[in-house]
């Protein structure tokens, strides 16, 4: 019977390395409903249904099930103090960052509003038609460049004019960041 | 203070809080970190465990994720399975790099009897009685064999008894060796 284990183990174990996450993948809230007990028997069938082909999934509710018994006083391994300082001072650079993005922000908008008066005044004042207009370019190219939007622009219209495969993939990669990032 | 008090005040950016929170789920996470690159074999430096728990304390810290917890009771687990996702992420990245490699689990060591199941598509007659079990029977053995859960363990997760656990994994092995068996198979 030993081998008959064996041979199971080996086979069901054949895609245990596989790190790739479907959209049917259960998210951490699901994953803890089941383990809770909390859900009504269909959706449970349901999240068995796909426990029962995807391993991943499987070694994430058993990873679960290995936290909550643990007693974390008596866990082993120390954590090194330098790492759980950083993570404590997370909290408050995670402040700082956000005012200083705050204030690089409206340094660049005041480039931009600076631009557009000039525009405005130009209309507004004929004489200094030229010098507000000028003004105003200044600033507008000022803004351009400062402004991260620009320069992700300049560089758009620089790889279709180069057609460079390499890099629009770089250009999607800050696009997909900029997106990501929660400061900005 | 409290598992909800200690959660509360982080969403309020208390310092306090925050410092408590993470003294004490510090060594979950590493913990969490360290068994899911185990689990799925990758070759890993100190450095990368390091990063990794940075990048989750960063994500807890950032936005409103701690507001997501649905049960306090349940923080240990979620903060795993958290950590678990970071961790995955970080190994996704690094295998699209090219960094490293996720090295392929040990074989069957009983070289005539591996050579016997291969001669008689012995790996056929596994999936198809691999595929016949129930989801839940399927589940049962996979904790069992792959996890080495207790049979008082599955019943807690599966919500089953233990009886019925018992008896899904001998029936499922006593199916699996009368098959072997009548297909010809002597090294059982």
């Amino acid at each position: 019977m030993r081998k008959i284990e064996e041979y199971l183990k080996n086979y069901l174990k054949k895609d245990l390395s596989n790190i790739e996450i479907t959209p049917h993948c259960l998210d951490e809230d699901v994953l803890l409903d089941y383990l809770g007990h909390k859900l009504d028997g269909r959706e449970r069938k349901d999240i068995e249904e796909h426990l029962s082909q995807c391993n991943f999934c499987l070694s994430q509710l058993n990873l679960a099930f290995e936290a909550k018994k643990l007693n974390i006083r008596n866990l082993g391994g120390k954590v090194p103090s330098e790492l759980v300082n950083k993570a404590k001072a997370l909290l408050k650079n995670d402040k700082n960052i956000i005012r200083k993005g705050g204030v690089n922000r409206m340094k660049k908008n005041l480039f931009l509003a600076g631009a557009i008066i000039f525009f405005i005044i130009s209309f507004l004042l004929p004489k200094y038609f030229m010098q507000c207009l000028v003004a105003a370019l200044v600033l507008g190219i000022r803004w351009a460049f400062e402004s991260e939007n620009g320069r992700i622009l300049i560089m758009v219209l620089d790889s279709w004019r180069r057609h460079s495969h390499d890099d629009d993939d770089e250009i999607s990669n800050r696009l997909k960041d900029r997106f990501k990032s929660p400061h900005l | 203070m409290n598992e909800g008090q200690i959660i509360k005040g982080c969403l309020k950016n208390d310092k306090k809080s925050w410092d408590i929170f993470v003294q004490k789920y510090s060594k979950l996470i590493y913990w969490a970190i360290r068994r899911r690159l185990a689990l799925n074999s990758f070759d890993f430096k100190q450095d990368d465990i390091d990063c990794i728990f940075q990048e989750v304390f960063l994500s807890i810290s950032c936005g409103n994720k701690l507001a997501q917890i649905r049960d306090v009771r349940m923080i240990a687990s979620w903060l795993a399975v958290i950590a678990s996702n970071e961790t995955v992420d970080f190994m996704r990245r690094k295998i699209k790099q090219n960094k490293r490699f996720i090295s392929k689990l040990p074989e069957i060591k009983d070289d005539r009897f591996k050579e016997e199941l291969d001669q008689r598509d012995s790996l056929e007659l596994l999936e198809h009685l691999i595929n016949n079990l129930s989801s839940k029977e399927k589940i049962v053995i996979s904790f069992n064999l792959i996890e080495n859960r207790t049979h008082r363990e599955i019943a807690g997760i599966v919500d089953i008894p233990i009886n019925t656990v018992s008896t899904i994994i001998a029936r499922t092995k006593e199916k699996l060796k009368k098959e072997l068996v009548r297909k010809g198979l002597k090294y059982l």
